[in-house]
């Protein structure tokens, strides 16, 4: 007993004085598996990133030229421990802000803790459930599933009526854990609004092997497209599955599937995914950005590393803003602050970047993008604003 | 549980319990509740675990069944949470008492009971997925806008206190379950079965009555843990890794030691959190405690606790065996052997028959033996003698025929009702409880005839008295040499205050001066306290020593009956016999 | 419906076969060293990463890489036994399991740290090709599977049950003490045997790898999966694993044809707590 409470001791100590001297301090819990982009290495890379070239180009100005200093711990996704880390980073090491965790329940187990700690958190969660709770001091700024939901029938409507092939007749399959669930749930309530019929919602339990009885069950429905919501390699399995019957479906993905599906090859080609960011998009900071990210980390970033990079400027934002660390501060900033400068918003393929009163990131649809792959590259072919090339329907035959 | 240990709970409670008056800091707060929180937990499991040992890996299905309906009534309805949570642990209960029911019921031995729990661990993930009302994979939340009253504390140290409190219970109430007959039962069960029965246990009683305590501590764990997390999902609250966790602590402490799951969680807590505040690579805390843990099994096997413990047993002294015949048995020399000819009939059996695969083992047996008889039992190895005792006591089922002791008919009767109606065995090999010591070994069988605890403790010092076990009381029983086992073998058998008394080979082993003793030691208990004896043997001396009338069987069939003298000289008899070797004479 | 059913019961069964050869690897460990290995599936999940790592780093086919790997993971077996085993047997259950979950944390979480939780995929040319039989569409992955299974399992059943090795192996088993006496190196044996069961979970996991996709999760479900099929088959008993994993393969096709997810899993569970209660030595034991 008394050398638990040695160790105990240490570890109470251990945790303290972390942070450099005069630096901002601001936590991340991130999860290395999750319902939005199982990449949580990639959005703190994309973070780091932001952070490294803020702090060279002199640090926040407005508070002096002070560095950030980002404080990363790993929860690996299990909502008790992400409680634990929270209060760790907030109390112990004194973070002024934290940004993650990863998905719902992560998401919910931190969250009274920012709350009653009174200190801000940025979490990335598919579901509302986080920004239902009525937190003022907790912030999603995730794409929900939901809206992946709306946006892909939007993109649908718009591909059926500019390429003239009618993909209306979806069936969704989707993983039957919290990420799945919750996109599954939207879709009843929001296809009549783009005229899509649901033939189909079929679940299945990750890392089935064969997932070809699945597909089979979409085509019996008479579907044209099928919307899945899945984690990478569950949709890797469907694709094949789907090039495996030669099934005249259109696979719509949502989520970051993007750099895995590429690597497929030629069984890729076609795979429309849905997600918030790509490389081709039409802005002036998207390729400097790459640019760095390649050179830094030397692989491709992918949608959730641009997520990443773009926080890191809106924490900086933030904070120029409130003119001080004061975590009380911070939120009423967050809460009200829109950014519409900077590489934030530079990167992404939306204006402005601000949460809502529920603390839900704003301009859900408006944020997400539609890509295919073509010719073993994604391109961006919705919406029109940005597209750069035309949906390719040559795998549907 | 006697005062030293009440003492040093109360102490090392309200000094832990005093923690929070000089750390202030939350973090190191919230380490400390996790490690009470497991250590609740871990000893909530053991009370099966260690003490029956059966193995639950799906412990959490308890504790999330506790959970869930604290949360979810709390959510759905506004019942109080302990409301809903007294409902968790009613169903707990129930689900308990099923599994414990199937277990016993199909005799499942403690891997495949750790196979089914894990499996029902799994369909309890499963099935929580599925069902919408409690949220599905995506779970619960409680709101953070409830008060104290229900449970929900803004000051984390509340919950450190109450853990902590829980964990002293839960402790405390092992403490008193281990010093009464409840927790000395549920040590017999784990570590002997047959044994048990034979002293007169009711094992699937004990084993419903552990699991349905045990699933009840956990379910309330699981009430007051999901008051502190506020967040539910199926996977962390049902799943494969959570039951671990309470297991783990367990074998790091030490299942045998009441303080063991104590230890165990501490360092089990501890080391994750160490490692996970110093080093950032993913999964590292599970590494370090699988790389703590494989060396500990590895060496100490029993863990922590037991083995500091047997570092310091083996430093003392073993107490001598005893040579000579000491004054107390001794005066009870040679009786006169009375015969028992028209005594009542205590032990009849009719057409007995056993077959197992394609031997028919027991043929057609029929016998009797008058209260107070010596009957000897002979003949040769595999002639079923063994398997007649099992039968006799209630160990196996015979497939036709019948058993009647005192006037009742016993066959189909389990081994522990059959040693209540007093009819009690010893086993060829002896069968003692080896992790009790021997004082508890004779408890366990005094506990069945006495009517309160101390009279249990007295008459087990009579039994050490009468078979001069007095200075091995305190020892384990795998300490003892064969000779001793024996002794205590017998001396548990006679514990039961049986009428009759069925004796395997007992001397075999033995040498010329100890086997003298042991047919004095039968010899007066059957003149002095008229116990009825049937024993199996090789040694013909002791047969012509002790036995009144002689049996023989072979393959299984009774090859003939009368004094010893009589069978020597049948020819059926001698045949069997030819080309046997002869035994010790 | 007949033809997504015949679908089903093929796929599954090639599969299953495959299956088979890991649960096989299970039940000769827990019947000849009697040792119950919790970590079986780990080595499975780890045998996969190293195949998904040969195909990363130097473009080496799954299937290839077995012969790398396959035999790396039998000599890891012999020492695996030396180390753990040796000492382990004998004891408590308790113990042997809980050293094996150990050994199962650490190489998962490693898994973990190393290549996160994300899935790993390797796509092959091949990977969406099949072969056509009538109406069943039959994946080239899976048809490997299948042989392989079918091959693996046939040749440890010369080997332990046709060869000298295998007769000392099973004297081995039956009785130490007796075997030893007759000359037989009972240690070495069981190592060979670790080693055996250690190469069928890896090949396993090479073989399962094109199919599946490697996660450090994949581990303990395949460690369930072999319970569960030697459960089915009888533990210990060779034929009845061969049985079991393709029972195992063509249920979780036809649940997942059938049902959804989630209710394919739980009843496969339930199945198992049906079997291991109603016939604890296997469906194919022949009444007494």
């Amino acid at each position: 007993m008394l050398s638990a409470m040695a160790v105990v001791t240490t570890v109470t100590f251990a945790g303290n004085a972390v942070a450099q001297e005069g630096a901002i301090n601001i936590g991340l819990i991130s999860s290395l598996s999750g319902p939005i982009g199982d990449q949580g290495t990639e959005y703190a890379n994309g973070l780091k990133l932001a952070i490294g070239q803020i702090n060279d180009a002199g640090g926040v100005a407005a508070l002096g030229g002070r560095k950030i200093y980002l404080n990363v711990a790993d929860d690996t996704s299990v909502p008790a421990i992400s409680r634990t880390l929270a209060i760790r980073l907030l109390s112990n090491d004194g973070a002024s802000l934290l940004l993650g965790p990863y998905g719902s329940g992560p998401c919910l187990a931190a969250g009274p803790v920012a709350e009653l700690g009174e200190h801000p958190m940025i979490c990335s969660a598919a579901s509302d459930k986080p920004t239902s709770q009525g937190y003022k001091y907790v912030f999603n700024r995730a794409t929900l599933a939901g809206s992946y939901t709306e946006a892909g029938f939007a993109a649908l409507k718009e591909l059926s009526e500019s390429s003239g092939v009618d993909l209306r007749k979806v069936a969704i399959i989707y993983e039957d854990g919290a990420y799945g669930t919750s996109g599954n749930e939207q879709a009843d309530s929001i296809a009549a609004k783009y005229s899509i019929t649901l033939t189909d919602h079929i679940a299945f339990h990750t890392n089935t092997p064969d997932l070809s009885p699945f597909v089979s069950r979409a085509v019996a429905s008479g579907a044209k497209s099928i919307l899945i919501f899945a984690y990478t390699g569950d949709a890797v399995n469907l694709v094949r599955a789907v090039r495996l019957l030669k099934a005249p479906l259109l696979v719509l993905a949502s989520g970051a599937t993007n750099v895995t599906m590429v690597k497929l090859g030629q069984i890729a080609d076609g795979v429309v995914a849905v997600g918030d960011w790509n490389d081709d998009l039409p802005k002036p900071d998207v390729a400097p950005f790459v640019q760095a990210y390649k050179a830094k980390y030397a692989s491709e970033p992918s949608m959730v590393a641009a997520w990443g990079y773009s926080d890191g400027f809106y924490v900086k934002e933030v904070l120029s803003n409130t003119g001080s660390t004061d975590p009380k501060a911070l939120r009423d900033t967050i809460a009200r602050l829109k950014v519409t400068a900077g590489p934030a918003v530079g990167i992404m393929p939306y204006d402005s970047y601000g949460f809502d009163d529920d603390g839900l990131a704003m301009n859900q649809l408006g944020r997400v993008v539609a890509t295919q792959v073509q010719n073993g590259r994604m391109v961006t072919i919705w919406p029109g604003r940005v597209a750069t090339a035309k949906l390719d329907t040559s795998t549907l035959k | 549980m006697n005062t030293r240990q009440a003492i040093f709970l109360i102490v090392a409670t309200a000094a832990f319990a005093a923690i929070p008056l000089f750390v202030s800091s939350p973090f190191a707060i919230t380490v400390l509740t996790t490690i009470f929180l497991w250590t609740y937990l871990s000893s909530s499991w053991n009370l099966l675990g260690g003490m029956t040992g059966l193995l639950s890996f799906g412990h959490a299905v308890f504790l999330g069944v506790g959970a869930y309906c604290s949360a979810f009534f709390f959510i759905k309805f506004g019942w109080h949470p302990l409301i809903g949570g007294a409902i968790g642990v009613a169903a707990s209960c129930v689900l308990g008492y099923a599994i414990a029911y199937v277990s016993a019921r199909y005799n499942l031995v403690h891997l495949h009971f750790a196979l089914v729990t894990t499996a029902i661990g799994q369909i309890a993930v499963f099935t929580a997925m599925g069902i919408e009302i409690i949220g599905g994979p995506s779970g619960i939340s409680l709101p953070i806008r409830a008060t104290p009253a229900q449970l929900f504390f803004r000051n984390p140290a509340v919950y450190y206190w109450i853990f902590l409190l829980m964990s002293a219970g839960v402790i405390a109430l092992t403490m008193i379950i281990r010093h009464r007959r409840m927790g000395l039962y549920f040590l017999c069960v784990r570590e002997s079965e047959p044994a048990a029965l034979g002293a007169g246990i009711d094992v699937v009683h004990q084993k419903l009555l552990a699991t349905v305590i045990s699933a009840a501590l956990t379910a309330a764990g699981g009430v007051i843990y999901a008051q502190f997390l506020r967040f539910l999902d199926p996977d962390s609250i049902f799943s494969w890794l959570v039951s671990l966790q309470m297991v783990i602590p367990a074998m790091l402490g030490g299942s045998y030691a009441i303080l063991g799951p104590a230890v165990g969680s501490a360092i089990f807590v501890s080391l994750q959190e160490l490692t996970r505040t110093v080093v950032s690579f993913a999964g590292a805390p599970l590494v370090i405690v699988g790389l703590v843990l494989i060396p500990v099994v590895r060496f100490m096997p029993k863990g922590l606790v037991p083995s500091v413990g047997a570092v310091l047993r083996r430093r003392r002294a073993k107490p001598q065996r005893l040579g000579a015949a000491s004054a107390a048995v001794g005066s009870l020399t040679k009786l006169p052997k009375v015969s028992h000819q028209d005594a009542e009939v205590i032990l009849r059996v009719e057409g007995l028959r056993k077959r197992f695969g394609g031997v028919q083992a027991i043929d057609d047996v029929t016998l009797h033996c008058r209260e107070g008889e010596r009957l000897a039992i002979i003949g040769p190895n595999g002639a079923g003698k063994s398997t007649l005792f099992a039968l006799l006591g209630g160990f196996i089922k015979p497939d036709s025929g019948s058993i009647w002791f005192a006037g009742d008919r016993i066959d189909g009767l389990g081994a522990n009702q059959v040693c209540r109606r007093g009819l009690a065995r010893t086993f060829q090999t002896a069968q003692p409880f080896k992790e009790l010591s021997v004082l508890d070994n004779i408890l366990a069988s005094t506990f069945l005839r006495a009517p309160t605890h101390r009279d249990a403790v007295r008459a087990a010092h009579e039994i050490l008295e009468l078979f001069e076990l007095n200075n091995f009381a305190p020892e384990k029983a795998l300490d003892l040499n064969i000779i001793d086992q024996k002794r205590l073998e017998l001396a548990r058998a006679y514990a039961t205050q049986p009428r009759l008394i069925l004796l395997d080979e007992v001397g075999a082993g033995l040498t010329g001066p100890e086997l003298k003793q042991l047919i004095t030691v039968l010899a007066s208990l059957n003149a002095s306290h008229g116990t009825t004896i049937i024993f199996i043997e090789h040694i013909m001396s002791m047969v012509r020593e002790l036995a009144e009338r002689v049996i023989v069987l072979h393959h299984g069939e009774i090859l003939a009956g009368g004094s010893l003298d009589e069978i020597s000289s049948d020819p059926t008899v001698i045949r069997a016999y030819l080309g046997e070797s002869t035994l010790a004479a | 419906m007949l033809n997504a059913t015949l679908q089903g019961i093929v796929s599954g069964a090639l599969v299953g076969g495959m299956y088979a050869t890991v649960g096989i690897g299970l039940t000769l460990i827990f019947g000849v060293v009697r040792i119950v290995n919790f970590a079986h599936g780990s080595f499975l999940m780890a045998a996969a990463y190293c195949s998904w790592l040969l195909f990363v780093h130097f473009q080496v086919d799954p299937y290839l890489s077995a012969v790398i790997v396959v035999p790396a993971f039998f000599l890891i077996g012999v020492a695996y036994y030396w180390v753990l085993m040796k000492p382990m047997v004998g004891q408590s259950l308790l113990a042997q399991a809980l050293i094996t979950i150990a050994v199962s944390y650490v190489i998962e979480n490693s898994a973990l740290g190393m290549f996160g939780s994300e899935m790993r995929v390797v796509s092959m040319p091949y990977s969406i090709l099949s072969v056509s039989i009538g109406p069943i569409v039959v994946p080239y992955t899976r048809l490997i599977a299948g042989v392989i299974g079918l091959a693996a399992t046939t040749g440890m059943y010369l080997v332990l049950w046709r060869s000298d090795i295998g007769i000392a192996v099973r004297a081995g088993a039956a009785d130490q003490p007796i075997a030893e006496a007759m000359g037989i190196n009972a240690h070495a044996t069981q190592a060979f045997v670790t080693g055996i069961s250690l190469a069928c979970a890896a090949l396993g996991g090479v073989v399962l790898l094109p199919i599946f996709a490697a996660s450090p999760q994949m581990g303990v479900d395949f460690t369930l999966l072999s319970f569960l099929i030697i459960v089915l088959g009888g533990m210990g008993n060779f034929f009845g694993a061969l049985v079991g994993g393709i029972i195992l393969g063509v249920t979780e096709s036809l649940g997942s044809t059938f049902f959804n997810g989630s209710t394919g899993h739980m009843l496969t569970f339930a199945l198992f707590v049906i079997l291991l209660v109603l016939k604890p030595r296997g469906i194919l034991e022949s009444r007494r």
